[in-house]
Formats: C-alpha cells, sequence, structure tokens
C-alpha cells in the first residue's frame, strides 16, 4: 500500500496547502498595504527602501554587538541590522512580528540584502480569516 | 507520517499555525451557543426545580413559583448587569479567579479557582447524564447502557472540542439556537392560546399531600433550587480571549444577549407553568417543559422538536464548561498553580490537555455516582456561587481602587451582586449539605492545597536556577574527560571515536563487556584506553559504578560524559522500544550527578565501507537548546565551550513574544559571549523545529557534525516530574535519527525543597 498518495490526498482534503498559499498572499496584501517601495526580492542594493515583513528570526549576537532579524513578505527575505545600545527598542521585533522598514539595503556576507540601522515600526498583521 | 498520526489528522483536522489564533475567535453568533449553552440549558429545569421544592407544601403553594421566578429574574438580571462591568474592567478575560486573585489576594483567588474547577467539571457530568436521561426517557430500552451513552457523549463532546473553538461552537449553534427558537415559538403559542382560556397540562388537578407548611426555609430552598438558571453566566467574563475584536464589547454584548434571551425564557416558563396548571413532582414520568409543551401543541410535531432540541442542548451545555475549564487551567498554570504543560496549545489551538483531563475526570465522577442525576446535581451550584461572590466583592474592590468616574455607580451593582449571590451561597450550602454539597465542601480546601504546594515548588525551582551560589564555573576545551561504551565493533562506534577526537577532552577512556570486541576495538581506536567490565550485577550497574570511580579521580571543574553509540536500522518509535536496555541505561544516567550523556547515532544507510568512520571530525557546530536563562542553561553552555566547538549558537524556539523579548534582555544583561537566535515554532512542536534548524548546517556525521547540547532538570521526587514538561525526551526522540546529529543531555539538579 502506498500510503504517501493517500497522504497527499488528505492533506489536499484538508486544505493544508490552500492555507498556506492564502496566508502568503494575505502577507503580500498587507505589504502592498504599507505602502512599500519594493518587495524584499526586488530590493535593489545602495538605494533608500521602504519594506514590510514578518520576522522570522531575531539574533543576538554580543561578541559583535549586533542584533539582528529576518523579515519575509512572502516573496523573499531579508536581514535588517542594529549596533546593540541600550536601551534595545529592536528586542520587541520577536518571530512573528509584523514590522515596517525604512532603510538602505547592502549586500551581506552570505549575497543576501541587509538593510543596517533601519528605522522600524511594528505593526500588527490583520485577520486573515 | 505514520498510520497513527493519519488517523489523528483525520479525527482532528489539520494542524493549525500559531500565527492562526486569530482566525480561531469568535463572531459573537458562535460565541453565543459556545459560551451560553449552559445557562440557557438550565432553563429547562429551573422552573421545575422550583416546582419539586413548593410541591412538599401542596397544590395551593404552587402558584409561588411567579414570584420567586422574578426573584431568580432579578438575581440573573444583576449578575449579567455585574458581569458586564467585569468584561469590560478585565478585556483580557476576567473570570472569578482573576478578580479574586487581583483585589482580594492569593487565597481568594485560589477558592475561586478551586470552585470553578470542581463546577466545569460538574457542568459535564450533571448535563451530559441530564440529556442522557431526556434519551432513555424516550427509548426505556437504552436504561440499561446509561454509563456507555454517558462516556461515549463525553468523548464526543471532547472530540469536538478538541478540533477547535470555532468548529466546536459552529456545530453546537445548531441545537442551542434550535432550542432557544422552540422555547420561544412554545411561549408565544402559549401566550396567544391563553388570550382565549389557557390549555391545562396532562398533571393539571393533581392532588399533592402537603408534607410541610409554607415556612422561609421552604421558600428560600425553592429560591435557591431555581437559582440553577444562573449556573454557566460567568462563562462570558472567563472567555473574553476567544472573541474576535474589539473583545471585551463583543462578550459584554453576547452576554446581555444571554442575559436577555435567559430572563425571558425562564419568567415565560414559569409563567406558562402557572396558567398551565403543572404540577411537578419527582414520580412524574413527564419534564415541566415537556408537560407545557404537551398542553401548548398537544403532542404535535413541534412538541418532538422541543422534547429533541431539550435533550440537544442538555448534552451540549458541556461544551460551556470544555470553553472555559481548559482556559482557567492555563491561566492558573501561567501563575505556576498548575502543571505548566496547561499552558501549551495543541494542533489546533485549543488547550487540549485541558480538554483531555476535563473529560477524564468528568467520566471519573459519572461512574462513581451511578450516572445519577440526583446524586450528582446535590454538588452541583456550592462552586457556582462562591466564584460569583468572590468575584463580584473583587470588582468592589476594583472600582474602589481605580476611582474612575461613575466607580460609586458600579460599586453598588457589583456589591449589590456579591451580597445577594453570597446570601444564596449561604442557602444553596445550608438547604444542599447533606445531599453531598459536603462533598464540594471538603474537596475546595484539597484543591487549594494542591495548587499552593504546585505555586511552591515552582518557586523553589526558580530559586535554585536563579541561585548564585550553583552558577556553574567557566570551563573550556580540556574540562573534560569522557567515557566510550562499546558494546560492538560498529560504525556507530567509529564514529563516537571520531567525535571523541574532534572534541579534544582531556581524557578518553572505553568500556565494554565483550571480550571479542577488544580486539577490533584497540585496532580501531589504540589512543584510547579499553577496560572490559564485569557484568555479573547487570551492564547498568556495572557501567554506573565505573563512572562513579571515575568521577572521583578527574578534577572537581571537569565534566564527565558517557558516549553512547547507536546503529539504528529505521527511523521510528520501534527501532527506541525494541532497545529497552539501552535507553534504560540513558535514563539511569540523569539521576547521576556531575555526569552528561551522549548519544552518537548512524543510520545503517548513511554508512559508507569505504570510509573511514573514525576519522577526526573536522566541523563540530555546537547548538545550546535554551528556554530561558538560568542555572542549568548557564551549565549547557560551560559543557558546550568544552565540547571543541567550531562555532557555538544558543537557539530558542517557540517561545512567546514577551518571553522572547525577556531572553533577549537577560542574555545581553548577563553578558553572555555566546550569539542566541530566536526563531518560532510555528506548529509549537519544538522537536520538529529543531530539526529543520540542524537541517541547515548539512551535517554528515563524519566531517561534519552538528552537537545539539539540551539541559535538562531532574527533580528528585518522582511525583514532581508531572510538573515539568517531559521536552528534552521528546526533542531527543527527534533528533535521533538525523544525520550528523549527536545529542548531549546535560542534567541539572534540583535538590528537594
Amino acid at each position: 500500500v502506498d500510503f504517501s498518495i493517500g497522504r497527499e490526498r488528505l492533506f489536499g482534503a484538508l486544505g493544508v496547502h490552500r492555507t498556506q498559499d492564502r496566508w502568503l498572499f494575505e502577507l503580500q496584501v498587507w505589504a502592498l498595504s504599507k505602502g512599500i517601495s519594493a518587495w524584499l526580492c526586488n530590493l535593489e542594493p545602495y538605494e533608500a527602501c521602504h519594506v514590510a515583513g514578518i520576522v522570522e528570526r531575531l539574533f543576538i549576537d554580543p561578541q559583535h554587538g549586533l542584533i539582528e532579524v529576518s523579515l519575509s513578505d512572502g516573496t523573499g527575505t531579508a536581514v535588517a541590522q542594529w549596533g546593540i545600545r541600550r536601551p534595545t527598542p529592536e528586542l520587541a521585533l520577536t518571530p512573528g512580528t509584523a514590522v515596517v522598514l525604512d532603510g538602505v539595503a547592502v549586500i551581506g556576507a552570505h549575497g543576501e540584502f541587509v538593510i543596517r540601522e533601519p528605522t522600524f515600526e511594528t505593526d500588527s498583521f490583520p485577520d486573515v480569516a | 507520517m505514520s498510520k497513527g498520526q493519519v488517523l489523528k489528522r483525520a479525527l482532528l483536522g489539520r494542524v493549525m499555525a500559531s500565527s492562526e489564533l486569530e482566525h480561531t475567535l469568535l463572531p459573537k453568533v458562535l460565541a453565543l451557543p459556545v459560551f451560553s449553552s449552559d445557562p440557557l440549558s438550565s432553563n429547562a429545569y429551573a422552573t421545575q426545580e422550583i416546582l419539586l421544592v413548593l410541591g412538599l407544601v401542596g397544590a395551593s403553594a404552587l402558584s409561588n413559583v411567579i414570584p420567586i421566578s422574578i426573584a431568580v429574574a432579578l438575581l440573573l438580571a444583576t449578575v449579567v448587569v455585574s458581569y458586564r462591568q467585569t468584561v469590560r474592567a478585565y478585556p483580557s478575560g476576567g473570570g472569578a479567579y482573576i478578580v479574586a486573585h487581583e483585589n482580594l489576594g492569593m487565597y481568594a483567588g485560589l477558592l475561586a479557582a478551586a470552585a470553578l474547577l470542581i463546577d466545569y467539571v460538574l457542568t459535564v457530568s450533571v448535563s451530559i447524564v441530564a440529556g442522557v436521561d431526556a434519551i432513555v426517557s424516550a427509548a426505556p430500552s437504552l436504561a440499561d447502557f446509561k454509563i456507555q451513552l454517558v462516556v461515549g457523549f463525553v468523548a464526543f463532546v471532547t472530540l469536538m472540542n478538541l478540533r477547535g473553538t470555532k468548529e466546536s461552537g459552529t456545530l453546537f449553534a445548531i441545537p442551542t439556537y434550535g432550542f432557544v427558537l422552540s422555547i420561544y415559538a412554545l411561549l408565544v403559542t402559549g401566550f396567544v392560546k391563553c388570550l382565549g382560556g389557557c390549555p391545562l397540562a396532562e398533571s393539571a388537578g393533581t392532588h399533592l399531600e402537603p408534607e410541610h407548611a409554607l415556612t422561609l426555609f421552604l421558600i428560600l430552598k425553592a429560591f435557591a433550587a431555581g437559582t440553577t438558571a444562573l449556573t454557566g453566566v460567568e462563562a462570558i467574563s472567563n472567555g473574553v480571549p476567544a472573541f474576535r475584536y474589539p473583545q471585551s464589547r463583543n462578550a459584554a454584548t453576547t452576554l446581555a444577549m444571554m442575559g436577555v434571551m435567559s430572563i425571558s425564557m425562564f419568567l415565560g416558563i414559569s409563567w406558562l407553568a402557572n396558567q398551565t396548571q403543572v404540577v411537578y413532582t419527582e414520580e412524574s414520568s413527564r419534564t415541566v417543559v415537556a408537560q407545557i409543551a404537551h398542553a401548548v401543541f398537544g403532542g404535535g410535531f413541534m412538541f418532538y422538536v422541543v422534547q429533541a432540541m431539550t435533550a440537544g442542548i442538555l448534552i451540549l451545555a458541556a461544551n460551556t464548561a470544555y470553553q472555559d475549564f481548559p482556559r482557567l487551567v492555563s491561566i492558573l498554570a501561567q501563575d505556576r498553580f498548575m502543571p505548566r504543560q496547561f499552558m501549551n496549545r495543541g494542533d489546533r489551538l485549543v488547550f487540549s490537555n485541558g480538554i483531555v483531563i476535563l473529560a477524564i475526570v468528568a467520566t471519573l465522577l459519572v461512574i462513581i455516582f451511578d450516572a445519577s442525576l440526583n446524586s450528582l446535581i446535590q454538588l452541583y451550584l456550592v462552586g457556582v456561587f462562591i466564584s460569583f461572590t468572590l468575584s463580584q466583592s473583587g470588582m468592589v474592590v476594583h472600582w474602589r481602587r481605580s476611582g474612575e468616574p461613575g466607580s460609586k455607580h458600579r460599586i453598588l451593582i457589583n456589591g449589590f451582586g456579591a451580597a445577594v449571590t453570597g446570601i444564596v451561597f449561604l442557602v444553596v450550602v445550608t438547604t444542599k449539605f447533606l445531599g453531598g454539597a459536603w462533598i464540594v465542601v471538603a474537596a475546595i480546601p484539597f484543591l487549594i492545597l494542591l495548587m499552593r504546594s504546585i505555586h511552591a515548588h515552582y518557586a523553589d525551582v526558580a530559586r535554585q536556577l536563579a541561585h548564585p551560589d550553583r552558577r556553574p564555573l567557566d570551563r573550556r576545551v580540556g574540562n573534560h574527560t569522557v567515557v566510550l561504551l562499546v558494546e560492538s565493533v560498529d560504525a556507530s562506534v567509529a564514529r563516537a571515536v571520531g567525535y571523541l577526537r574532534g572534541i579534544r577532552p582531556r581524557e578518553a577512556m572505553a568500556v565494554t563487556f565483550d571480550k571479542s570486541t577488544a580486539t577490533g576495538f584497540r585496532r580501531m581506536a589504540p589512543d584510547i584506553s579499553l577496560t572490559i567490565l564485569d557484568d555479573a550485577q547487570g551492564t547498568t550497574e556495572a557501567i554506573r559504578e565505573y563512572v562513579a570511580r571515575v568521577r572521583k579521580k578527574i578534577p572537581r571543574e571537569d565534566f564527565l560524559t558517557l558516549v553512547v553509540p547507536e546503529l539504528h536500522k529505521a527511523r521510528g518509535l520501534w527501532e527506541i522500544v525494541r532497545r529497552p536496555r539501552l535507553h534504560r541505561l540513558k535514563a539511569s544516567f540523569l539521576d547521576e550527578r556531575d555526569v552528561q550523556v551522549i548519544d552518537v547515532t548512524v543510520m545503517h544507510a548513511d554508512i559508507d565501507p569505504e570510509v573511514d568512520e573514525s576519522q577526526e571530525v573536522a566541523r563540530n557546530y555546537v547548538v545550546v537548546l535554551v528556554s530561558g536563562l538560568h542555572n542549568a542553561t548557564l551549565q549547557a553552555l560551560e559543557y558546550a565551550k568544552t565540547l571543541n566547538p567550531t562555532d557555538l549558537w544558543a537557539v530558542s524556539l517557540g517561545l512567546d513574544p514577551i518571553a522572547t523579548e525577556k531572553l533577549g534582555d537577560e542574555w545581553m544583561g548577563y553578558r553572555i559571549p555566546v550569539p542566541l537566535e530566536l526563531e518560532e515554532s510555528p506548529y509549537r512542536d519544538i522537536g520538529h523545529s529543531l530539526v529543520r534548524y540542524v537541517e541547515q548546517f548539512g551535517a554528515d556525521g563524519r566531517d561534519r557534525v552538528v552537537t545539539v547540547v539540551i539541559p535538562e532538570f531532574v527533580v528528585d521526587k518522582m511525583r514532581h516530574q508531572v510538573l515539568h514538561g517531559q521536552t528534552a525526551l521528546l526533542v531527543k526522540r527527534h533528533l535521533l535519527f538525523e544525520r550528523g546529529v549527536v545529542v548531549a543531555s546535560v542534567p541539572y539538579h534540583l535538590e528537594d525543597g
């Protein structure tokens, strides 16, 4: 018995993919509503940008004095980076937080877009239901 | 996905991400049946309870049902108005526990919580037994299967609630609204018929032999019996967080709708009972509502509709308790008065552990009381009025402290509510004490003591975890001695040897029980000394003794680790189950102080015969799993430093935003020189999230290894183990079969407080 076929059918019937797709779509609609200048997948380096996304990861590196978040807007991802200083409002950017950023993107060590010291504003992601 | 998981998904539905929590919030139209099925259903028997008491005086006293019902309705209105104030003052949920705890102190809060918990369990037992009674009345042949039917319905309501709040609300809306509509149809038809002379109930004119005079006590008893109409009114105030935004406004509106419906239905039924001259005794074969419906509809189709809807709502009244009990225990768990596992949301974003516990306790109660409604109902109401009184009293203190404009007026409303419900509580206890209420009165202090002792345990654990004297010493590479367990010379032992070479311990030694493996091992790892142990007293005991001897010899600041190689043929639970001895051995070392255990696992399919598996590991990425910053975490970080890491991270998965921010702040405050990564666990499954996290390192187990260091609390007493989630065990199970992942358990022993 090939259970993988049944599993795909079951997942399809339970609408797993539909829900994920819908969430990504709503995320993009929300980002657009924030008046973004570019999608994260289309960022231009060294140009001022106004982007929005959901925080996926918060990273604190006390040795290098850095705090950074990875965010996604449903099209791509980027990293926002700040130097650690007290008080540290960036700690409010916990995973799952919706955030709108203004800054300039540069190319990071692994080819990713890094927005250094952007100004930011947290927002609430609307109900998708 | 295993077959068990497929079945689980089929029964419960797909796993919901935490980000979907907002989608589970209830609109008013669904919140009403979810939170009001209990108070609305009590209209099915509240009038009947009054008539039952008045019947003791004789038929002439039955007309007193009207003034007593008006008094109960006034009390209900007072409580509803008071609770509307509560939900507005506590927009994040203002159940009796929170209000009493905040305004009257911890013990008042615990008293309210204990009363509510007992009340919710009784709501499930009583309502489902009452519903089954209605079914058995219609089909007497089912009487022999009453307990089985009750257990079946408990299981059904439990399953529906495990599927999610919205799902259960949608399903249960039909009978709840059906009951309300059928009762209104009954009242309107009855009122119209009464304009031209009321029809009489089948029991009208039945002679009742007076057993008592109409005394104040009897009137109070009838009043207390009628106050069953108030059960479940507080449910909405507990469940505010389940409403759609704006939550408190929607909750207050729903509360008002429920109040208007309950009062109108209750007064209407009492009025019609009086007009149709219903006589009700314990021997009556038909309920009061059934008699009225029979008289008004003449036993036609609508009579059966009313009966069916009544049976339906009586069973589903349990749903209100299923909403509030898990929510209350989760709040108590948050405040450390209940095991913390109750805080966890399940696959469908409901508090599954609370739902399951409620089902188990309610079922046990039904079995103990042999599904007897008369016995169970005696226990009811005591908890309801304790929580009403404490909640209203707490609100009086709240308004006094707030000093907001209009607070005097609010104090008056809540004060009146507290006084009246307090008096009713005394009446209920006095009239029901010997009938069974004493059980509840005795159980409440026991529950309070239990919650208090759970809280004391957690406080003691927190104190020990933060104690500066127990903060670990600073350790470096080399502060480490390793004992390798060699059961056979295979790829897993070879990889373990490679791993040991990579971490550069102060000393590495190996033990075996089998002389035949010694030659092969010495050829594989001539640099590691091998001791052959005698297993006459049992392998576990022999290894423990050996490790204890080594522990005594090495410096105090050194870590001592037992390395256990494992070769797996397949993934899954069976692989774990089929080697109980090995897992018992690892578990036994959790009890050993100052000894850690490392698991080096290899999947059979990953072995390449062309490659020397015992070569030194080139890159060892070490990840420390962190849930908070305390001595256990600090010890795990120190341990990780001695593993000669290529890179060292701390990672925290699935913490809530407040805990994430706190951890980040403390991490910087403690000046910990290790990067901390905080990630979501979208499906609240840390094991799966960690597997996804370690996959990014592309570990192959030979050149590149990921070591996951897991700090574990170890408590002295068995009974304390249930107070701590077995997260480490679950995480280890997930990581056991991952390629190139080595798992290190670093136990932190807590003293008995």
